[in-house]
């Protein structure tokens, strides 16, 4: 995986672990690859992994079991308040900068509407 | 968290030219630290201190241990093999390190060598430069210690082999020791540096957490490396 | 740390391979010149014995340098100077490692010459004069000959020493500039006082056996053996000093 050597890559390793987590490749309940073998797959420091995942144990995303490892959360809530986390993060952005070019928020709307039937259409054909 | 190196005062001249002054640092256990500075800034210097290869002044502790003699036990530095005839085989001088070093452990050797991809019949003259290097990790990490020192690893090799050596450097380094990397183009390994420390005008100009760099400057490690280099206007 | 038996095995190996390639070419030199005999058809059975003798100086020579060389990279070869071991300790094994071989390949000779001799001995010893023959303590004189070369050859090597590790360390601390022209003039002061010093101590030494022992051949030769490793004592103890804190590796 490549990073973004501009934002601390534990925030990465997070990022790219809620990606997995909500995309289905890691299930709710599902082992995560150790430590070591996931600095290995991303080409990055133990530590850093170490500190994301313990964020993530703090955070109620994963769970850590003695010995065993580290499990994604079988708590579906928890997981669903994950997503919308992500999804209101991923639109903050968007509105900001929508905001930033003296767009109403009925004007807001409008286009993302606009937006997703475009889209929509696009792919249709 | 413990110690694993901590240096004070330390001043190094040669030719009665200063090369290091007045050097202060200390690093934790179970660091991946990056040594940065431009050619001929005194990193390698520094490193040739650590181990005892260079004599200069100041305290210089690894471990619990100030003595060069004793502090060698505790350090594992990637020499070049130049005391080695060029026609030595690989397998020879894997035998000269199991022999010398009572903390080689071979089976960890192996391990490396076949990731590396290293074979024990080639002689040294018969290597690349990027094998010779992966033959070098490979020797240095097999090594178990508190304190590795990787001087340029990266230099004038191809990118795949660049790749495995980074890769076995995540593997292979074990969990309580540090390792000091030195580089002068550090993007390739910024995302496996805990911390950075800049050489520069004869001193540590920086010693910083590579997280704490990116969140509070938003800059990559590298612009950041360079803009200690930017803003100064240097004479020399 | 590392014990001196493994640093005695790893240095002592690869001079071991060193002498043995010399051994290897006096052979192939020794079954060359004896073949070209055999062509011309000089050869008879005394012609080995000869050969071996004639031709046995020059690896003698050759492998001799090539020891100090050995002997004199491991001080500045990070390879070897960065094998946990206290300086004394090292110092003592590159030497007695050197020693070690040179003694090994003393004997292969000894062995050589036997072996080419009792080949040939039925020409040979009609050829030696009577008195030679009838020799009855051989003993003494060889034992003699061979601590006088092993001592000769640890005062050569640690005089080598002592000459690189000054100039070692002086051209780490002189000014890089005329530092070459330098250089050679340390060379020559420091050969020059070590000359001078071992000269004056051997030639005290035989005064001091003369007047006491009046002339007795034997007691003068353990006197200069004893005058020799004082010279050897004290150019080693200044070697392990400048190693403990002047003398660097070369740099990569």
């Amino acid at each position: 995986m490549k990073f973004d050597d501009k934002i601390p890559i534990y925030y990465q390793i997070k990022n790219y672990l809620y990606h997995e987590m909500l995309t289905g490749t890691l299930n709710p309940g599902d082992k995560l690859p150790a430590v070591r073998q996931l600095a290995v797959d991303l080409t990055v420091n133990v530590n850093t992994v170490q500190r994301a995942l313990s964020e993530m144990i703090t955070e109620g995303t994963i769970e850590s079991q003695r010995g065993k490892g580290n499990f994604v959360t079988a708590d579906t809530t928890r997981l669903a308040q994950l997503k919308e986390q992500l999804v209101m993060t991923q639109l903050a952005q968007v509105y900001e900068q929508l905001h930033a070019l003296n767009l109403t928020d009925e004007e807001i709307i409008a286009s993302l509407k606009r937006y997703i039937e475009q889209k929509g259409a696009g792919q249709n054909v | 968290m413990s110690n694993v190196l901590a240096i004070q005062g330390l001043t190094y001249k040669r030719n009665q030219k200063l090369i290091l002054k007045n050097i202060d640092l200390t690093l934790e256990t179970g660091k991946i630290v990056g040594l940065l500075g431009e050619n001929g800034a005194g990193k390698t210097t520094l490193m040739r201190l650590i181990t005892g290869s260079a004599q200069g002044s100041g305290d210089i502790m690894v471990g619990d241990t100030t003595t060069a003699t004793a502090r060698k036990a505790h350090v594992s530095f990637s020499e070049q093999l130049h005391g080695f005839n060029k026609n030595t085989k690989i397998s020879r001088v894997v035998d000269f390190y199991q022999t010398v070093y009572s903390d080689f452990d071979l089976s960890r050797y192996h391990e490396l060598a076949d990731f590396l991809q290293l074979n024990g019949e080639l002689k040294l003259l018969a290597l690349s430069k990027g094998m010779r290097e992966k033959l070098i990790i490979a020797l240095t990490l097999a090594r178990q210690t508190d304190l590795y020192l990787l001087d340029e690893p990266f230099g004038g090799i191809d990118s795949m082999s660049r790749k495995k050596i980074i890769s076995s450097i995540i593997q292979w380094k074990p969990d309580n020791a540090t390792m000091l990397i030195s580089d002068h183009y550090v993007t390739e390994i910024a995302p496996i540096l805990d911390e950075i420390v800049v050489v520069k005008d004869q001193t540590i100009a920086v010693h910083q957490k590579t997280d704490t760099i990116r969140s509070e400057s938003g800059m990559d490690i590298e612009d950041y490396y360079e803009s200690l280099y930017a803003g100064g206007v240097d004479h020399d | 740390m590392t014990k001196m038996s493994a640093l005695f095995k790893t240095m002592g190996w690869t001079k071991f391979r060193q002498m043995n390639q010399m051994i290897l070419l006096e052979l192939i030199a020794v079954a060359v010149t004896g073949i070209w005999t055999a062509i011309k058809g000089h050869f008879n059975l005394a012609t080995l014995f000869y050969l071996t003798t004639s031709w046995s100086m020059l690896p003698y020579v050759v492998g001799f340098i090539l020891l100090a060389v050995s002997t004199e990279k491991a001080y500045t070869a990070d390879t070897f100077r960065l094998i946990p071991i206290e300086e004394t300790r090292f110092y003592l094994m590159n030497l007695l490692s050197s020693l070690a071989v040179l003694v090994y390949f003393m004997i292969v000779q000894a062995v050589l010459y036997g072996l080419t001799l009792w080949l040939g001995w039925s020409r040979i010893s009609g050829m030696l004069p009577p008195m030679m023959a009838v020799n009855t303590n051989v003993a003494t004189p060889v034992l003699v000959m061979l601590l006088v070369s092993l001592m000769t050859a640890l005062l050569i090597w640690s005089t080598i020493s002592f000459v690189h590790l000054v100039t070692s360390a002086t051209s780490n601390f002189l000014p890089k500039f005329r530092q070459r022209a330098l250089n050679v003039v340390v060379y020559v002061i420091v050969i020059f006082i070590t000359m001078r010093v071992a000269g004056f101590i051997v030639h005290g030494v035989a005064w001091f056996a003369r007047i006491t022992f009046n002339g007795t051949d034997l007691g003068q030769f353990w006197l200069a053996l004893a005058a020799m490793a004082v010279v050897i004592l004290i150019e080693s103890i200044l070697n392990v000093f400048l190693l403990k804190k002047w003398v660097e590796t070369a740099a990569n």
